[in-house]
């Protein structure tokens, strides 16, 4: 084997620089996305986990009630608890800075106890003054302490001033003292401040509310003894956790989308992969003669296969260092995209302390690179294995075309089987029963159309065939022919372009269903003149809740009408837990008349009968969306228990709603929500203009009047559905990187597969030249056979993208996650995967054809 | 006895249509002959060749090459027996383009894992023997015709092999150097008892053959020996 390597296997990979070179960065960039995505991946999960542990300090359990929090009084129960040694109390908010009004601009808030938190969570500033004191910090009331890496990032310094917006509107906050990055200011990335619990508790309107109790238990008292005498004396709407439970259901939180990224991220090293096949088979084709010979002279079909697999083993682990390199720097650059969409789509704050890239993580990422080298090395070899050594003694271009045809058949039934698989998988949710299956159908739905893809490109090319005579010029005549004539070929370059455009019309797909869905949603549902909220993005509820008390100064502003007079226009939308996972709730005050048939959309029931019902209700009564209902099995009259500050109360589902956070939402009667939370905030104001009055008139006055006192935010219809819309590019905007690498992959795939096919047909360029072709007639036909891979690819991946786009969101988006989406044909995409094709494959043909129109005559003549 | 071919017979299909290129051939080789087979185009003889070789398996009869049936071994161990006890010698050379002439010779010592070290002394005393000494490190796009083909006869000894199969070795030579490729083949018949077997359709190629067996539609049509005139010393003591 070791002479197999030296002296037939290694002086093929230095004679073919460019296309080892090429195969080589191709790999790179396969890998480099797939690491990418992992490296980011682990650092959230790692970061996540230990924000939950820092803040967590010594506290071995963690009672909580909601996002509004519970009595204070509580602790003094909490504390009497047998088994309960410490019990902690806290706030949690997350402020944002007034200069901002985008979410990234924010920061997690810590209201202490400093007296009580040194027996649970330690502190270290810079100047060891305020920890050592707290005395100090509550004789200051707006006193804040703020990490050093928050300090350094917003210039800011001890006893400089920090303006934060507030329940009460901007408050500017003097910094005591900066904290080391040790113990809880370690958690969300070092955007975090200290402050004193009660104002805390003050400041973001929490009334008498604590958010959280962490509890450190006696040592002689085991965690589920205390969880269960917890659980007996608070009663229900409590929940108990240990810091390891809220690890995990974070981590199970983000998991489907993390599963989505590392699909997407297998594509890209799919498409490396079909370059290795294509590079293998290619070289097995070009050196049948060779393996003939060495068959005749007494090699084995074992060492055949091995002869091309240890070659790729080279490739492959460069191939796979580099893309270590190259993910660990896309990973820098893609982190803040990837992880800034997750927290949109869940609309919580996520941070990545930092990218974490073990030894260990490096050495498996080579492993998985070098393995999928090799395993995509093998069948083709398997092929060089197959070859008789009498093909050493004959021609064989009629055997191998013949080949050809056969094979093309058989991939066309394989690719017909896959994605008649992936289809009825889709359909009968097959996937949903087992892991594998879904795998299975995931990977299909990219291998499918992968190996379908490249025969509906040659079927039409030979329907161009019938094209009468004289359609098309000679040139383009002669580069269809070169097509049609080397199938297998043809079928390679395709295969490496066609992923990458697949791809492209794939997320495009997807993107634009779920853009015209919620849009047109949207349109129906949102139809005040303006909001009035607070700092954050109001789109995605990630604002500082306001005081409901400010609805009334905002009516006193001129040219301001309520839409609903005397009923309120505020609406709360907060986070709570069901079944383990976290929906949304939208609490609303009952709007006019004439928005009541607008502002709930239905998909089975006239939105005024349940307007009717949510409000008239005598007993508690919500509407939930599709997808709640969907995911948690439910149906309309169902009744579902959730837990409140006040216990657990049975509500009624009334009826079906169109909306789409994920995990579901449920709409309620803001009053009915007053009452159980007990929770008068309001996320954001709806409002409408007088007529007479303009946007900006109103705006003006309301920024004159209350902007600065209570940092309002006047946002128009207009600008909230421009939020949306950013909210949802934003959610996506990872994806340009995968189709951008995958595209890459593709383009490498066919400038390789292009500059093989100029070398194989030297001798015939040469002819064509010998009988008076001109260069540039040369050059023009590869690039039209570039160009019309290209086109012809990209209108297939057009075709099959919006086909496994249509059978995601019609089912599989559905199982997942009960969203009901429509299907919206990606007109955009259409053109734009078709240019790329087009594009893509003419820089893929350029140096082809330049090395194809400087050959000299004789010698290709001589060319064997 | 060398080789002892019986009863072979081999048919080709192609759909419905069948085709027997070998109709029940039965002969024996001594060691140290030189044979040659001769006929015109479609006779058999590159299919008898084949079959000797091991390339191919016979449809029915059996190819026993010193006491071993070849056609009832497998893949792997007619490739085994291929580059340890058969040499050979192609019509266009079959020289493997990236390799040197030095290399080339070693090769089937090479696939069998022995260190070129080891292989290297008997390579280079063949390319000597056959006067290439000066273009032991050249390629064979740097090599004429002749010399292609008498690295591809220095590569079937190098295994010091039992039989040396050679399929048209002068096709594709001038009529010179051809003479001298088959003077050398018979030398290495006579002088160091090499067994050699050569199809060729040349009538003048087959007389250097201390042996011709003539083929004609997959039969044997004639076997006789033919008296051969003392040839000038041309190999050097050389351990075969």
């Amino acid at each position: 084997m070791k002479n197999l390597l030296l002296y037939i296997g290694l002086p093929h990979l230095k004679l073919k620089p460019l296309r080892s070179f090429l195969t080589l960065i191709g790999v790179s960039f396969g890998i480099a996305l797939y690491v990418a995505i992992a490296i980011i991946n682990h650092s959230t999960k790692n970061s996540m986990k230990e924000s939950i542990d820092a803040v967590a300090g010594k506290a071995k359990l963690i009672v909580t009630a909601g996002p509004v929090g519970f009595d204070e009084k509580k602790i003094a129960i909490i504390k009497k608890i047998p088994g309960v040694k410490f019990a902690i109390p806290m706030v949690e908010a997350r402020a944002y800075f007034a200069d901002t009004k985008e979410p990234s601009g924010s920061l997690y808030v810590l209201g202490v106890d400093l007296l009580q938190e040194q027996s649970i969570r330690s502190y270290k500033s810079t100047d060891h003054k305020v920890i050592d004191d707290p005395l100090i910090f509550f004789n200051q009331p707006d006193s804040i302490i703020i990490t050093k890496k928050l300090a350094v990032e917003r210039k800011l310094e001890v006893n400089s001033k920090i303006s934060l917006a507030t329940a009460n509107g901007i408050h500017a906050f003097t910094i005591r003292g900066l904290l080391e990055p040790e113990g809880a200011a370690r958690a969300y990335g070092g955007s975090l401040a200290i402050m004193d619990i009660d104002g805390a508790m003050f400041s973001f309107g929490k009334g008498h509310k604590i958010d959280r109790a962490d509890i450190v238990p006696e040592t002689n008292y085991s965690i589920d003894e205390i969880k269960l005498n917890l659980t007996k004396a608070l009663g229900p709407g409590f929940l108990i956790e240990t810091p390891e439970l809220q690890s995990s259901q974070l981590e199970a939180m983000v998991g489907s989308q993390q599963m989505m990224l590392t699909f997407f991220s297998s594509i890209a090293l799919l498409a490396g992969l079909f370059l290795i096949i294509n590079s293998i088979s290619i070289a097995v084709t070009e050196r049948r003669k060779e393996i003939g010979i060495l068959r005749a002279l007494g090699a084995t079909r074992f060492s055949m296969v091995w002869l091309f697999v240890i070659e790729v083993i080279g490739t492959g682990l460069l191939g796979s260092i580099f893309g270590c390199l190259l993910g660990r720097v896309l990973a820098e650059v893609l982190s803040k995209q990837v992880v800034s969409a997750m927290a949109t789509q869940f609309q919580m704050q996520i941070t990545v302390n930092e990218l974490e890239f073990t030894p260990s993580n490096i050495a498996f990422s080579i492993l998985i690179g070098t393995a999928a080298s090799i395993f995509a090395a093998f069948w083709p070899s398997l092929k060089a294995a197959k070859i008789h050594p009498l093909e050493s003694m004959k021609g064989y271009l009629e055997t191998h075309q013949k080949d050809a045809s056969k094979l093309a058949i058989k991939l066309m039934i394989l690719g017909c089987i896959i994605l008649g698989f992936v289809t009825v998988s889709s359909i009968f949710s097959w996937g949903k029963h087992s892991t594998i299956l879904n795998i299975l159908t995931n990977t299909g739905s990219v291998v499918g159309p992968a190996i379908l893809g490249p025969y509906i490109v040659l079927l039409f090319l030979g329907l161009l065939e019938k094209a009468p005579r004289g359609t098309f010029s000679t040139v383009f005549h002669f580069a269809h022919e070169n097509l049609l004539r080397n199938p297998k070929r043809t079928f390679s370059n395709v295969m490496a372009l066609l992923v990458g455009l697949f791809l492209v019309m794939l997320i495009a797909t997807i993107r634009i269903s779920f853009h015209d869905t919620l849009m047109g949603w949207l349109d129906q549902t949102f139809v005040s003149d303006l909001l009035v909220t607070s700092n954050g993005r109001v789109a995605t509820s990630e604002v500082q809740a306001l005081s409901e008390k400010i609805q009334e100064e905002i009516l006193a502003v001129p040219g301001i009408r309520p839409l609903g007079a005397g009923r309120g226009s505020g609406m709360r939308a907060i986070r709570i837990p069901y079944q383990g996972k976290q929906i949304s709730l939208k609490a609303m005050d009952r709007f006019a008349d004439f928005y009541e048939s607008r502002y709930i959309a239905s998909p089975d029931t006239e939105s005024k009968e349940l307007i009717n019902r949510l409000f008239e209700s005598k007993k508690p009564l919500l509407l939930a969306s599709e997808n709640f209902l969907l995911q948690q099995k439910l149906k309309n009259g169902d009744t579902i228990n959730l837990d409140t500050p006040n216990g657990r109360i049975p509500f009624q589902i009334g009826g079906t709603i169109s909306d789409y956070a994920p995990n579901g939402v449920i709409y309620m009667d803001r009053k009915i929500y007053k009452k159980y939370w007990n929770d008068a905030l309001i996320s954001a104001f709806a409002f409408n203009i007088l007529p007479g009055y303009t946007l900006e008139q109103v705006r003006s006055d309301i920024d004159r009047r209350l902007g600065r006192k209570r940092n309002l935010m006047v946002i128009s219809n207009a600008e909230f559905k421009l939020q949306t819309q950013q909210a949802i590019e934003q959610s996506f905007a990872y994806t340009k990187a995968i189709e951008f690498i995958a595209l890459i992959v593709g383009l490498l795939g066919l400038l390789n597969t292009m500059l093989i096919s100029v070398i194989e047909r030297t001798r015939e360029i040469g002819v064509l030249r010998a009988v008076g072709s001109v260069k540039a007639q040369i050059s023009k036909m590869i690039i039209l056979e570039a160009i019309l891979q290209g086109f012809l690819g990209g209108f297939v991946a057009i075709i099959l993208g919006s086909y496994i786009g249509w059978l995601y969101i019609k089912y599989n988006l559905v199982d997942s996650s009960g969203w009901i989406i429509d299907f919206h044909l990606a007109f955009s995409a259409i053109l734009y995967t078709m240019l790329t094709g087009i594009f893509v494959s003419m820089i893929a043909g350029y140096f082809p054809s330049k090395k194809a129109s400087s050959l000299v005559i004789t010698e290709a003549l001589d060319y064997k | 006895m060398l080789l002892k071919i019986q009863n072979v017979k081999k048919t080709y299909s192609h759909g419905d249509q069948s085709l027997d290129a070998l109709v029940n051939i039965s002969l024996e080789v001594d060691a140290g002959q030189f044979v040659s087979i001769m006929g015109p185009s479609g006779s058999g003889k590159s299919t008898l060749l084949h079959l000797m070789g091991g390339l191919d398996k016979p449809s029915s009869g059996r190819v026993i090459i010193n006491d071993q049936a070849i056609e009832s071994l497998t893949d792997d161990e007619v490739s085994r027996f291929r580059r340890r006890s058969l040499g050979f010698i192609f019509q266009f050379f079959n020289l493997l383009p990236n390799l040197t002439a030095l290399e080339n010779v070693a090769l089937p010592r090479l696939l069998d894992n022995i260190p070129m070290k080891e292989i290297e002394p008997r390579a280079r005393e063949l390319l000597k023997m056959m006067n290439l000494e000066k273009r032991m490190n050249h390629r064979p796009n740097q090599l004429s015709g002749g010399e292609m083909q008498r690295v591809a006869i220095a590569r079937a000894l190098v295994s010091k092999p039992l039989l040396i199969l050679a399929d048209e070795p002068t096709g594709n030579l001038d009529s010179k150097t051809g003479k001298s490729i088959l003077t050398l083949l018979s030398s290495l018949a006579s002088e160091q008892g090499q067994t050699v077997i050569m199809v060729t359709h040349d009538i003048n190629a087959a007389a250097y053959g201390s042996r011709v067996i003539g083929l004609r539609d997959g039969s044997v049509e004639y076997d006789r020996s033919v008296h051969q005139p003392e040839p000038k010393p041309m190999i050097q003591n050389l351990d075969l």
